[in-house]
């Protein structure tokens, strides 16, 4: 089997679209509402989630003929949580501001259901590369939602990308007032429903 | 090689056990080989937040260490009682003491200012919050602030690390009526110098830094005065008014003998009291 057969695209872009972690799967949503008031801390969310799928999924199937059934829960939150917890030391020790910027976020990976989802549905029953490649898959796919929340939670709730502010002043000075309610966590979930619906309109066969 | 049956009870135990060492192992070995580089990051960091509150922002990592040690002149850690404790560095208390003891830098602000900065600590939405407020030295007015949290909400509560919130703290008076004063409220509401704005849609946030500020620069200026007190209660025991006191402890045992009209210095045996002390610098002298 090649390392990129049919099977393994497969497991790699179809998180992207039509089994999206987010808008399909709906798996994940509480963090999409968290940590998506600010384009970069949601940018920084996707990334780590993203490698943590990738490894946690990796490991677990490794290891999946030899897990013990009733324990399978608990093994697989084991591998998580040790996993999360020594990529917080590593970057507490080595990228001092990232582990700062990731700080609540890091405790929330772990308990990110898109990894318990995806351990239990894939690495369980699937060999280590394309568990791996279905790991990275749903990381990005999720982090894709991630990023398009963001982007709109920013650009109207505060004007700003990253921290540049690109609504021009003059648009403040003809009345133009930043929209609160984009910074509340509310807005969140109106806008991941605008995104299952637009996604939904685009792919007939979900529907 | 026979297959395991891993759905035995024996096996599951088994395995459930030597998963939790291994574990256990690996995470007590990665956090115990990488203990001193997070140190080094911790302190640097806390450095770094000290200086923000001096208005020296954006240093590069490297720097910071230098202009601490040029901008912070002394440190000193008082008990709630306002004692100074001897030897203490104030950078080594913990976030976590502060209450328990208050450590206070004596530093230089970035326009060469003096100014004592103040480490506080709070309680925000969803977790602790910290900072450090530098004040003149008669602790009337910010000079500047730096705030920073455990895990406020991204783009709400977490504004209050940014530049934007804490510059606003610049330049306001701290007390009023004799009390500290300063402190947070909900954006537009503030009707007096002393009232900062807080962050929209993060009241609570807001309001924990508020109460920060105010209970936080409070309790200092309780131990300080406190300590004033006790400084004021002990008896004044200088040279010139030392004998007028009789608790103090006095070196010049002669002079003080002498004010009492009785000669203390053995070598001076007069036969009238009155005529026993002249007092030419307070020393006996027999007159005869």
């Amino acid at each position: 089997m090649s390392m990129f057969s049919k099977a393994n695209k497969e497991a790699l872009t179809s998180p992207l679209n039509l089994n999206n972690p987010v808008v399909v799967q709906v798996l994940g949503i509480c963090s999409a509402l968290a940590v998506t008031a600010q384009l970069e801390p949601a940018i920084v969310m996707g990334l780590s989630v993203t490698i943590i799928t990738a490894f946690s999924n990796l490991i677990i199937s490794l290891i999946r003929n030899s897990i013990p059934n009733r324990i399978r829960i608990i093994v697989q939150l084991v591998v998580v949580a040790a996993l999360v917890t020594i990529v917080s030391q590593v970057l507490k020790a080595f990228a001092y501001d990232v582990s700062v910027q990731l700080s609540v976020y890091v405790g929330l990976i772990i308990t990110n259901c898109i990894l318990m989802g995806r351990l239990e549905a894939f690495a369980m029953m699937n060999k280590p590369w394309p568990s791996f490649l279905d790991g990275i898959g749903n990381g990005i796919g999720y982090a894709i939602i991630l990023i398009i929340v963001g982007f709109f939670r920013e650009l109207l709730g505060a004007g700003t990308l990253l921290g540049i502010q690109v609504v021009p002043q003059w648009c403040y000075d003809h009345g133009y007032v930043n929209n609160g309610m984009m910074t509340m966590p509310a807005m969140s979930l109106i806008i991941v429903g605008c995104v299952i619906w637009a996604h939904r309109a685009f792919n007939k066969d979900l529907q | 090689m026979a297959k395991i049956n891993t759905n035995s009870n024996v096996y599951t135990i088994c395995y459930a056990a030597v998963m939790v060492v291994l574990v256990a192992f690996l995470l007590a070995f990665v956090s115990e080989s990488l203990k001193d580089k997070q140190k080094a990051n911790v302190d640097i960091d806390k450095k770094s937040q000290i200086l923000a509150s001096l208005n020296v922002r954006g240093l590069a990592k490297s720097d910071v260490e230098a202009k601490y040690n040029e901008l912070i002149q002394e440190t000193y850690v008082l008990t709630p009682d306002g004692q100074e404790i001897e030897g203490a560095d104030a950078f080594d208390v913990d976030t976590k003491e502060i209450g328990d003891k208050f450590p206070i830098y004596l530093a230089k602000t970035a326009d060469g200012e003096d100014a004592y900065v103040l480490p506080l600590k709070g309680r925000g939405l969803w977790g602790g919050l910290w900072g450090y407020v530098a004040v003149t030295l008669d602790c009337e007015k910010v000079l500047g602030a730096y705030f920073d949290h455990e895990s406020e909400t991204a783009g709400l509560g977490a504004l209050i690390k940014e530049e934007k919130f804490q510059s606003q703290f610049i330049g306001r008076p701290v007390m009023a009526d004799g009390k500290v004063a300063l402190t947070v409220v909900k954006k537009g509401t503030s009707e007096a110098e002393t009232q900062v704005d807080g962050v929209t849609g993060a009241t609570l946030t807001s309001k924990g830094v508020g109460e920060m500020v105010l209970s936080g620069i409070q309790q200092y200026v309780d131990a300080i005065c406190k300590g004033f007190e006790a400084a004021l209660a002990q008896p004044q025991c200088d040279a010139e008014k030392c004998c007028e006191k009789p608790e103090c402890v006095c070196a010049d045992k002669k002079a003080c003998a002498c004010q009492d009209g009785n000669c203390g210095d053995e070598a001076c045996n007069c036969a009238s009291e009155d005529n026993c002390c002249a007092r030419e610098a307070c020393a006996c002298k027999c007159v005869e």
